[in-house]
């Protein structure tokens, strides 16, 4: 008896909490594509991923690469290299990936903002770089402020281990879900109504899930909010190599540099290559921040997330062949804008609206018109009919706290085009057979 | 907002230990690294676990195996599906490798079950994990002394879980005792900390060895009875070379279904496989709510796909496994033989060990005085004019001066053989004879002492003839402050913590008397002392403003005194409260209550004043880990 109570109680209130969001809808559409995936010869009538921000549009290069270069991914005749590199666990990364890193970023930018590779802090993926530099930047009970819509997973990520809350800055469709200084004081002043205290605010650029990259100005208005409130600016620029139409990608970093790194210490970047690259399974993510200590600190909390010394040399190797990475940006930006125009012609043509987008593996596609009410619950009820009757796997707004009902984030780079074409054929016969029944209603 | 302010408290606090001196020994190896040829004075890497001794195996198999490295199968590209590879489950075809791995260094009598294994990267993030998964911030955690420096950073730094140490001593070979373990756990309690588990490594890292049948029975025992968690780190699981046979706490447990899902354990491929670059670490448990939660967890350091594929590869090799767990355990034997005797000869003995990749070496006839700063003299020699990085004890957090890890098995058998070379003319050269010989000789008549003498702390070396000591030796953090009275056949450890509320006021103060004293006259002294010492560390607290001290002893309702025998080695409660008082008269007290006691200050005709106590504390609430205040018997300065 005293056993199974023990049991309950014996575990931490992390363990036993459901901060970590998983039981949301984002996470349980995809057990329902996992229960049944589609497949075109085997099973053509399985749920189609798209709630799934992968890019595989660009394997080919990669292959390729790999192909022509076999001493990157093994360790050649040296053996002495196996050695070095299997015992190579210091957290400061290997100084060639590091190196590689950085005139990576600085490629993605267009030369418009420089990276010193002893900044940059290696951590097994963004989602732990994330969660290491809320560790750093605030207490439990302290609040990050984040702009709605934003990744689900910012609610495990942010909050789940290290108690720190998230005070959402609310945007919405009337100015296509810019931030605005009305929002971010309004938030701010939430959070001090809640007697948090401000710590910093975090920003996607390009944007998870809109597809949009932060307009310069916003940007501007941003950092000197940060500078007034002195609190800090995360900026996760994970898909800053997924910018693939105008207007022009502008990193926090080519800000600072204007600014002659003024007030810079407050101001942190994000990035990894599981979405440029398509790597995720590789878990390489990177802290680039201009503060000292933060390096310092981050890197020494880097110990819990280390990145593997084998795929640091290899991609260390990939990175640092320039004529390759500059094919691959330019390529996958390419075909990553070919696959978004296809998407939302398709989508179009099904009398569907998206909001305009220039970067990203998504869309984010306005359904409010479908709605039976205008409300979470009329959302989440339409998603489960697109779910298990149209059987595509998509991401409703409102798992990204979106304040609107009826937005939903489609993914168009984790499939193949004629998946794509499939997924896009079912959308029009659903909104067709919607008219028609709406018709005969009326 | 303060720059300072800017940054969370643990991005601000010291918890990460990497200003200790296993730390600075690294540092100073990075500097002037040994090379036979390029640099054969260098300093040699004493200090890193590494097992460097069997790559050869590792390399030959990668040779006949190229598609595992180029991410092939049968020759054909597996890039594309371990790119997007990124369930936090893990590769199964990994998975089911590295728990076969498991069974056979357990010589295939427990099995394990890959649903409830969760991959980590490395063995750092594991127990941190662990510690995220089984107790809140404040709580504790009890782990048998010494230990691991690095769980200083792992298990606290993030989660804010205490750890408390299970004191264990050299008298019984290190090993665990109910009696350590009950005592730990009174002083969690008397420390309001909930105890939450054990944490153990078996094999242990420093001492090299591995638990028998009647300790881990022991702590399974006080585990079930207590109601709490035991992690059980076992990521040495591989490099038993000598007997007696290592016994996982997974064979050990398998009989008690009413612990089953409290006994978590924790492997590594970074000492076993000799792979620590690659990060990779596992968890398991039979508790399928902490498999659960630490999966997810696991997001937060997963393990490259790349890595994963390689190693379920070259772990699915039968024939490999089996050659390399034989061949490197012959190895180690080999290498681990070669320190001890090589020590031997130079009349320094070791631990008796049969895993690891290091020594736990008896060094303390070579310290001038049987204290940490002695330790750390020591210790600095050898890392400077010795020229070997080894990890002083204290940084292990030892209870005992001058024992010290020494690695082997990160370097060529002519590199050991240079540090034994080197070694052996230190102690020729006679440093450290003498030291406290005499002391270990001495009659017990003389250990009779009635008065105790402050002296401050570096204006001389002991001469050995006594020793009594107050020392805080824990983190600046810590709200506690020891003295250790050392006769020659008695080790009284008084320690004092103060308390504070969340609210930041003083509340109370709690002593222990580790042991009884000889005499009632040393049981008198130590009374007299306690006084001064709340004040003090009250006063340090406050320094550090980690609380608001009011600074007046208002009430001092004495402990029962002498103390019976059976609660030596508790905590007694002392009713103190420090309202009111101001900073100079608390001084004056002080100094008034050393005038009373007798208590001077190394020059004997120099009468205590408030001025010198004041020097006193600050001198001791100032930076540093080890801040020693010698106490001199009196006849001694006669």
């Amino acid at each position: 008896m005293n056993k199974v109570v023990g049991h309950r109680v014996e575990l931490s209130e992390i363990a036993t909490s459901n901060t970590h969001g998983e039981d949301s809808p984002y996470f349980a559409g995809w057990k329902a594509y996992d229960e049944d995936p589609y497949d075109p010869v085997n099973n053509p009538s399985g749920v189609i991923q798209m709630g799934l921000a992968e890019n595989q549009v660009s394997f080919d290069l990669l292959e390729d690469y790999l192909e022509q270069h076999p001493e990157a991914s093994n360790w050649g005749n040296g053996i002495s290299s196996f050695r070095e590199n299997a015992l190579f666990q210091d957290y400061h990364g290997l100084k060639t990936f590091r190196k590689a890193m950085a005139s990576f970023m600085e490629q993605i930018r267009g030369g418009k903002a420089k990276f010193d590779p002893d900044r940059i802090v290696l951590t097994a993926g963004a989602t732990a770089a994330n969660e290491l530099l809320t560790f750093i930047l605030a207490d439990p009970g302290d609040a990050l402020l984040i702009p709605t819509p934003y990744y689900p997973g910012f609610d495990r990520d942010l909050r789940w281990r290290t108690g720190v809350n998230i005070v959402p800055i609310r945007c919405d469709s009337s100015n296509g879900f810019q931030v605005t200084l009305k929002a971010l004081e309004a938030a701010y002043a939430k959070a001090e109504a809640a007697e948090m205290k401000v710590r910093g605010v975090l920003l996607t650029n390009p944007s998870n899930p809109l597809g949009t990259a932060v307009a310069r100005a916003v940007l501007e208005d941003i950092l000197d909010f940060a500078a007034r409130k002195d609190i800090h600016l995360i900026s996760d620029e994970i898909y800053s190599g997924s910018v693939f139409a105008s207007p022009e990608f502008v990193s926090v970093a080519e800000i600072v540099e204007a600014r002659g790194y003024r007030n810079c210490e407050r101001v942190h970047i994000v990035y990894s290559l599981s979405k440029d690259l398509g790597l995720p399974g590789f878990r390489v993510g990177t802290i680039y921040s201009y503060n000292n200590r933060v390096v310092t600190t981050a890197r020494r909390m880097s110990s819990f997330t280390l990145v593997s010394s084998q795929t640091q040399k290899t991609l260390a190797s990939m990175l640092s062949d320039e004529e390759f990475t500059k094919y691959y940006i330019r390529t996958n930006r390419e075909r990553l804008k070919r696959r978004y125009e296809y998407i939302i012609q398709g989508l179009e043509r099904a009398g569907i609206e998206c909001l305009q987008g220039n970067a990203g593996l998504f869309c984010w596609m306005n359904l409010g018109p479908l709605l039976e009410e205008q409300t979470r619950e009329g959302e989440l009820r339409l998603w489960k009919l697109i779910l298990h009757e149209v059987r595509l796997n998509i991401s409703p707004g409102s798992s990204c706290h979106c304040s609107e009902p009826g937005w939903f984030r489609v993914c168009f780079a984790n499939m193949s085009l004629h998946t794509l074409e499939v997924a896009l054929t079912r959308i029009y016969d659903f909104t067709q057979k919607s008219k028609t029944i709406k018709s005969l209603i009326n | 907002m303060t720059r300072e302010e800017l940054l969370s408290r643990k991005a601000s606090r010291n918890c990460h230990g990497q200003d200790s001196s296993y730390f600075l020994g690294w540092q100073e190896y990075e500097k002037n690294p040994y090379h036979p040829t390029t640099n054969p004075a260098g300093i040699i890497q004493m200090g890193l676990a590494e097992n460097q001794l069997s790559f050869d195996l590792v390399e030959s198999w990668l040779e006949g195996h190229p598609d595992a490295g180029e991410l092939k199968r049968d020759g054909v590209s597996v890039f594309r599906e371990l790119a997007l590879f990124q369930d936090y489950h893990g590769l199964p075809a990994f998975k089911n490798a590295l728990a076969q791995l498991m069974e056979e260094i357990r010589g295939n009598e427990v099995r394990f079950d890959p649903a409830k294994l969760v991959l980590t990267a490395g063995a750092t993030s594991a127990n941190e994990i662990l510690m995220f998964c089984l107790a809140e911030p404040g709580e504790a955690f009890l782990v048998p002394t010494p230990y691991y420096p690095g769980f200083d950073r792992d298990l606290k730094w993030r989660t804010g879980v205490e750890i408390v140490p299970i004191r264990c001593s050299s008298s019984n070979g290190f090993k665990i005792t109910k009696m350590a373990l009950n005592a730990a756990y009174r002083r969690a309690q008397k420390h309001d900390l909930r105890v939450k588990g054990v944490l153990v490594t078996n094999p242990s890292n420093p001492l090299g060895t591995t638990m028998s049948y009647d300790e881990i029975d022991t702590l399974l025992d006080f585990v079930a009875s207590k109601d709490i968690h035991l992690i059980s780190d076992e990521i040495y699981s591989g490099t038993n070379f000598g007997s007696p046979p290592f016994i996982s706490m997974a064979q050990a447990v398998s009989g008690r279904a009413n612990i089953l899902a409290r006994v978590h354990i924790v492997v590594s491929l970074s000492k076993d496989l000799g792979l620590p670059g690659f990060r990779v670490g596992a968890i398991h448990s039979n508790n399928e709510s902490v498999v659960s939660a630490a999966t997810k967890m696991s997001s937060f350091g997963l393990i490259s796909s790349q890595t994963q594929y390689l190693l379920s590869q070259l772990l699915s090799d039968k024939a490999f496994t089996a050659n390399y767990i034989r061949e490197n355990t012959k190895r180690l034997k080999r290498r681990h033989s070669l320190l001890v005797k090589g020590l031997e000869s130079i009349g320094i003995s070791c631990l008796k060990s049969n895993s690891g990749l290091f020594c736990w070496v008896d060094m303390r006839h070579l310290l001038n005085s049987s204290t940490f700063e002695g330790e750390m003299e020591t210790w600095k020699k050898i890392v400077y004019d010795v020229g070997l990085n080894i990890s002083p004890g204290s940084s292990c957090h030892c209870d005992e001066p001058g024992w010290f890890r020494m690695c082997f098995a990160n370097m060529s058998e002519e590199t050991l053989h240079v540090a034994m070379k080197r070694l052996k003319e230190f102690v020729a050269e006679g440093n450290g004879n003498g030291g406290n010989s005499c002391g270990r000789s001495r009659s017990k008549s003389e250990t009779k002492m009635t008065k105790w003498v402050l002296q401050s702390s570096n204006a001389d070396a002991t001469n050995g003839k006594s020793e009594r000591f107050i020392i805080n030796r824990s983190c600046p953090d810590a709200l506690s402050l020891s003295i250790i009275l050392k006769s020659y056949n008695t080790l009284v450890v008084v320690t004092v913590a103060v308390y504070a509320t969340p609210s930041v006021y003083l509340t109370s103060t709690i002593c222990t008397i580790s042991e009884p004293t000889s005499s009632p006259s040393e049981s008198e002294e130590i009374k007299d002392i306690i006084p001064q010492m709340i004040v003090a560390t009250a006063e340090s607290r406050e320094r550090r403003n980690q609380f608001r001290c009011d600074r007046k002893v208002e009430e001092y309702e004495h402990m029962r005194w002498p103390m019976p025998t059976s609660s030596y080695g508790e905590r007694f409660r002392l009713k103190v409260d420090l309202k009111e008082m101001q900073q100079q008269s608390a001084l004056e007290t002080v100094a008034a209550e050393m005038e009373t006691k007798q208590i001077y200050s190394r020059s004997a005709d120099r009468k205590v004043d408030s001025g010198s106590v004041g020097l006193m504390w600050k001198w001791m609430t100032g930076s540093g880990y080890h801040r020693i205040i010698r106490l001199k018997h009196q006849s001694t300065l006669a």
